[in-house]
């Protein structure tokens, strides 16, 4: 016995030796991580000019050059592009989906219309736009699936739609192009390879679009909601408490309490809390939960008969099938869009969506569009960097030309030569957008209202004094 | 005035936690019935409750049923069939197995059943979709008799089934023949076939009515989860395991006191700790903190404080006996040339995979491959702590996790080389080991591992989301990122196949030290603990010194692995890697396949990352020669619910085989070739003897 522990402890001792003389991968090269991604970071001084454009014209888009779409020139060696065709790879979720929305379908379903729409105007520099692969990464099997799809090596980008992305910093390092619902600040931080749908986001950057809404409503007392087991919902509550009071004095409005300890799924309920709300005078209640959460405080409200009393501001519940499901449970309450909202109806890249997602008759949800705008920034990286294109090329151009770009009008432009990185609450600018804009839409009777006569709310980034928002569209 | 205020918010706390406490209650009272009634703490009460609301809500929302009709099918139709089944096909060949494995299994049917009823009947969770109660407007209608809190229709129903359930099985305990024969059978079924009583139908009745309670209750429930899956059931059962602890596990009344409590426990501690916070600041972090973990530290303390709980005794069949001493190893019953024969395949085998991880896999299968290697490292903590010391611990992932956090704590605060930031990873992971072993030190058999479970859930709850383990506001930004180390000239970090070779490394030396423990002096000890604890100390050992040890060294391992699979991917990826319900499935893998070897930890590890790619989704067929990927049978890629199920139904087997399948194969193989080697060795005897 005491031999092999004498063994045991020596092993020990020589492995603590050597590993405490050992160092660790990338020491010595960090500065050298992101130029391995095939993609050169942006010039700094980038910044100036793409300010300076975007602020001459906010609605201009990066619109690609259409002679050249028609232009076949044969290439070889590019990952998914044969002469016939552009494969693309999609990496989502459905399996083990804990929310129980719809994701991976819906996706798929949103850059499926694009590419037929795209296909039906001849493709791109002859060839059709195909998904090749659909893989479900089942909610815990991101990262093998992603190395999978770098290894296989048969598609030319990657569409990523997903709760739990692990693989995307194996996605950016191998070069491959990733277009994806951007609410993950953390895995597409510092990446230049990834397009996430909104570019990166700042997590701590306090906003008007709360505040606006409580002036809109005429609530003067807010809560502030978060769960605990996720830092991102944590400190998105955090940060609107901090805006409420920090537009405070202009608006007459302040934050009471921040919750930011809730349990995920609320399994107690929310009873105690709700009463808590009704000492406190509270009017309206800034969320950063899940749409079933949301559902579970309003049916609270109901019961304490405080619904007619307080607003919710839902960050998460755009969607259509979920809110007809409730019924008039909802009414009166807020709900941002992560785009132009659905309702825009003669917004015309929303006819142009429509359109094209009707024909493929299937629901029409947030993860759908949010498809659509992956494949439209894809289709439109593509034809802007011409007829022969790699990946790398890709990425290079849309990393340098695309310095305001909308979707089509979908959101605000989005300068993809600063905003690979998230802003920070002190400096919004240097990798933030030029503007700070949402959208709004009311619910009522299970369906989605308009709130404003122009899609998107906008205040500038550069100075943060209290200023009511303009109205504008970006199409 | 003050008071007034108090005594009025104090009512609607108890208010307010009563619909939460009527589920925890009906829960215990399920856990009680169905341990009353078999002897199994069935952690898998959730998954049967589930399945009959998912039915319900179908049946109601998808085939428009009216409530009746719904209720039928769901609770007294489908619910007692689970039940019969389950007594048929698994439990009454167990009903003198011990209550740990009865545990095992009702953890593999936990993971199963819920996955095989929604391949079954195409159930899928949509969001937002709420179940129905069985009540007209269930959830819309309320009533405040006192004026302070209103329930709603589906809580009055919640909580008079409670109640009424709570006092019918009662009286059927207490004054019915059935009930007595029931209880009968659970201690011991020979006495009572002895004594002329139909044990299998009996018991075949329990299950029924006990499956039957476990629909009700999960009917009842549905209608408070905002969208019905399966996952909030499970943890609901958690959280609800307090009540039946307080019951332990016997006391139908109790549990319902129990399940109460704890609502209103949470109720008054949400109602007035925030207030008093307000007065007092050191109260603040007790808010911020204790709140979300609440149950767990109720569940926990209730399993450590409570000295009924350490007196209790598992239910066991009398004249069952001894459990014999867990039988030899196949491996050391082996004739010396299937030794030979087995080490040379061994060798060739290894040498191929090895060949072809290192020269022609591409990075995914090099990923998968390192993946199960470091997995088969954690799944060697169980060996230790389950196969070895024949405790349950459900907390493996957290102490993989403190190696994991570790890891990316020190690189990102000192930029300390991993390796070494590994090893005091695995050693913080084993002085937490050690210490949750003190207080558990008395509970034996499923207590034990209901208390590591509740340590996990407080892990989770609790210790990840601080700053100083699981990031705070630094992974917000940039995750929990860990550096790959490296090692002289060696850079784990260029490449995979390289990180692969220093896993293989590890896993060797492990495998080593797991193999020296076993055959050394704390082996044997932990050995003589399992077969007797009594005899064991009439003979100087000393039960706690050898399960605070065993704990220790198992929670040093998962520590260790837990590093290593965050530097292999790069990334803690807590809730990926290391969650409770992750780590409950990795003890059913190990315990299936086999707790007590080496072997059967690598082969679990490989079962865990490989089976998926290579069975689910077609890889393996797709290597052979006249098939691809485009031509591969329609039904590939295979449902992933199907991991589940398989994996979960393989547990079922632990009880009669608890030495594993795997073992047990291993054991039947080499029993049939010992005898024709040894047939052979005397042939040749005979015939030398004869040739003199």
């Amino acid at each position: 016995m005491r031999r092999r522990l004498q063994i045991l402890l020596c092993t020990l001792l020589a492995f603590s030796l050597l590993a405490a003389a050992c160092g660790n991968s990338g020491d010595d090269e960090t500065a050298d991580t992101t130029t391995t991604t095939t993609t050169a970071a942006p010039d700094d001084d980038s910044t100036t000019d793409d300010d300076s454009t975007t602020d001459d014209d906010s609605t201009t888009d990066t619109e690609p050059p259409a002679l050249d779409r028609d232009t076949f020139v044969a290439i070889e060696g590019v990952p998914g592009v044969s002469d016939e065709e552009i494969a693309v790879a999609v990496l989502s979720l459905k399996e083990g989906n804990i929310l129980g929305t719809c994701i991976l379908d819906c996706y798929v379903k949103g850059i499926q219309a694009y590419f037929d729409y795209q296909n039906s105007l001849g493709g791109v520099f002859g060839r059709d736009l195909v998904i090749d692969k659909i893989l479900d990464d089942e909610l815990g099997f991101n990262q093998p699936k992603a190395l999978e799809i770098i290894a296989d090596g048969d598609t030319l980008v990657t569409f990523g739609a997903t709760l739990n992305p692990t693989g995307y910093g194996d996605l950016n390092d191998a070069g491959v192009p990733t277009f994806n619902w951007g609410i993950q600040a953390p895995q597409n931080n510092g990446r230049f390879n990834l397009f996430p749908h909104l570019a990166v986001l700042c997590g701590d950057c306090t906003g008007r679009a709360v505040p606006y809404q409580m002036s809109l409503k005429g609530a003067t007392t807010a809560v502030s909601l978060g769960y605990k087991i996720s830092p991102e919902s944590q400190t998105c509550s955090r940060t609107v408490g901090a805006a409420i009071d920090f537009y405070g004095d202009d608006l007459g409005i302040e934050n009471a309490k921040v919750y930011d300890d809730l349990d995920f799924g609320l399994p107690n309920g929310i009873a105690t809390q709700v009463t808590e709300w009704k000492d406190l005078g509270v009017d309206f209640v800034a969320s950063c939960l899940d749409l079933n959460a949301m559902k579970k405080i309003a049916e609270e409200l109901v019961r304490q008969g405080l619904r007619d009393e307080i607003t919710l501001q839902h960050p998460n519940t755009y969607d259509a099938a979920f809110v007809a499901e409730t019924g008039d449970l909802f009414d009166g309450d807020f709900v941002s869009a992560q785009f132009t909202p659905f309702e825009f109806t003669e917004h015309p890249q929303i006819q142009l969506y429509n359109e094209w997602v009707d024909k493929l008759d299937g629901p029409s949800a947030e993860q759908t569009m949010i498809g659509w705008m992956n494949a439209l920034l894809f289709v439109d990286g593509l034809i802007a960097t011409g007829p022969v294109f790699d990946r790398a090329s890709l990425v290079d151009t849309i990393n340098t030309d695309f310095t305001a770009h909308t979707y089509g009008g979908l959101t605000l432009p989005i300068d993809w030569s600063r905003q690979h990185e998230a802003p920070t609450d002190d400096d919004r600018l240097t990798h933030g957008a030029v503007q700070e804009c949402t959208t709004l839409v009311q619910m009522q009777g299970g369906t989605f209202e308009t709130v404003t006569e122009q899609p998107w709310l906008c205040w500038p980034q550069d100075d943060l004094s209290w200023q009511e928002p303009v109205e504008t569209t970006f199409s | 005035m003050i008071l007034a205020s108090f005594g009025e918010d104090l009512i609607r706390a108890i208010l307010q936690g009563t619909p939460p406490g009527t589920v925890y209650a009906l829960i215990g009272l399920g856990f009680v019935l169905t341990y009353k009634t078999s002897g199994v703490f069935n952690l898998a009460f959730g998954a049967q409750a589930y399945i009959s609301a998912a039915m319900f809500f179908k049946a109601r929302q998808d085939w428009e049923w009216g409530i009746v009709p719904a209720l039928i099918l769901s609770v007294f139709v489908l619910a007692p069939a689970i039940g019969l089944i389950l007594e048929r096909l698994i439990f009454r060949n167990l009903r003198t197995a011990s209550a740990v494995s009865k545990l095992v299994i009702a953890i593999g049917l936990s993971v199963a059943l819920p996955a095989l009823f929604e391949i079954v009947a195409d159930y899928k969770p949509v969001a937002g979709r709420s179940p129905t109660g069985i009540v007209p407007n269930g959830s819309s209608v309320f009533y405040d008799p006192l004026g302070v809190y209103p329930f709603s229709r589906d809580e009055l129903a919640q909580i008079a089934v409670a109640v009424l359930g709570m006092l019918l099985l009662g009286a059927i305990f207490r004054f019915t023949a059935a009930g007595l024969a029931m209880r009968a059978v659970v201690e011991s079924p020979r006495m009572t076939e002895l004594a002329g009583i139909p044990a299998d139908r009996i018991s075949a009745l329990a299950w029924a009515i006990s499956s039957m309670f476990a629909g009700m209750a999960g009917v009842l429930i549905a209608p408070r989860l905002p969208t019905l899956i399966s996952t909030d059931f499970f943890t609901l059962v958690i959280v609800a395991m307090a009540a039946a602890a307080l019951g332990r596990l016997v006391s139908l009344p109790r549990a319902l006191i129990g399940g109460l409590g704890l609502g209103w426990f949470i109720a008054i501690f949400r109602t007035f700790l925030p207030r008093w916070s307000d007065d007092y600041t050191w109260l603040e972090p007790f808010e911020d903190n204790l709140a979300p973990s609440l149950p767990f530290v109720v569940l926990f303390g209730v399993l450590v404080f409570w000295p009924a709980i350490r007196r209790s005794i598992d239910a066991t069949d009398p004249l069952s006996g001894v459990d014999p001493p867990p039988p030899a190893l196949a491996s050391s019953t082996r004739h010396p040339l299937l030794t030979m024969q087995t080490r040379a395949f061994g060798v060739a085998f290894f040498l191929l995979v090895g060949w072809l991880a290192f020269f022609r896999a591409d990075g995914r299968w090099v990923f998968l491959l390192t993946q199960a290697v470091i997995l088969s490292i954690i799944y060697l903590s169980i060996t230790v702590i389950t196969g070895f010391a024949g405790q349950i611990s459900l907390c493996q992932g957290a102490f993989a996790a403190i190696g994991g956090f570790t890891v990316f704590q020190m690189a990102d605060r000192y930029d300390m080389s991993v390796l070494l930031a590994a090893l005091i990873g695995a050693f913080i992971a084993a002085l937490v080991g050690a210490l949750l072993s003190l207080p558990v030190l008395r509970l034996g058999g499923v207590w034990l591992a209901i208390a590591t479970l509740a340590f996990a859930f407080f892990f989770d709850a609790v210790m990840v989301q601080a700053s100083w383990v699981g990031g705070g506001g630094t992974a917000l930004l940039s995750g929990t990122e860990v550096p790959r180390p490296v090692l002289g000239p060696i850079d784990f970090g260029a490449s995979d196949r390289t990180f692969l070779a220093l896993a293989i490394v590890v896993f060797i030396i492990v495998a080593i030290g797991v193999i020296q423990l076993r055959e050394g002096t704390i082996g044997r000890t932990l050995r003589a603990l399992r077969g007797s604890e009594v005899a064991a100390e009439s003979i100087g050992i000393s039960p706690a010194r050898a399960r605070i040890i065993a704990f220790a060294v198992s929670a040093f391992i998962a520590g260790l692995g837990g590093a290593l699979l965050s530097m292999q991917q790069k990334n803690v990826n807590y809730s990926t890697n290391f969650s409770p319900v992750a780590a409950l499935f990795w003890l059913v893998l190990v315990v299936s396949l086999s707790a007590r070897t080496v072997e059967g930890a690598g082969q679990a590890g490989f079962a865990f990352a490989l089976f998926g790619p290579l069975i689910l989704e077609g890889s393996l067929l797709e290597w052979l020669p006249f098939l691809n990927e485009d031509n591969l049978p329609s039904f590939f890629p295979i449902s992933a619910k199907w991991r589940f199920v398989l994996f979960g139904l393989t547990a079922i087997q632990f009880a009669r085989h608890p030495e594993g399948m795997l073992e047990f194969g291993k054991r039947r193989a080499t029993h049939k070739r010992n005898e024709r080697y040894y047939a052979r060795d005397a042939a040749r005897a005979a015939a030398a003897e004869l040739a003199q």
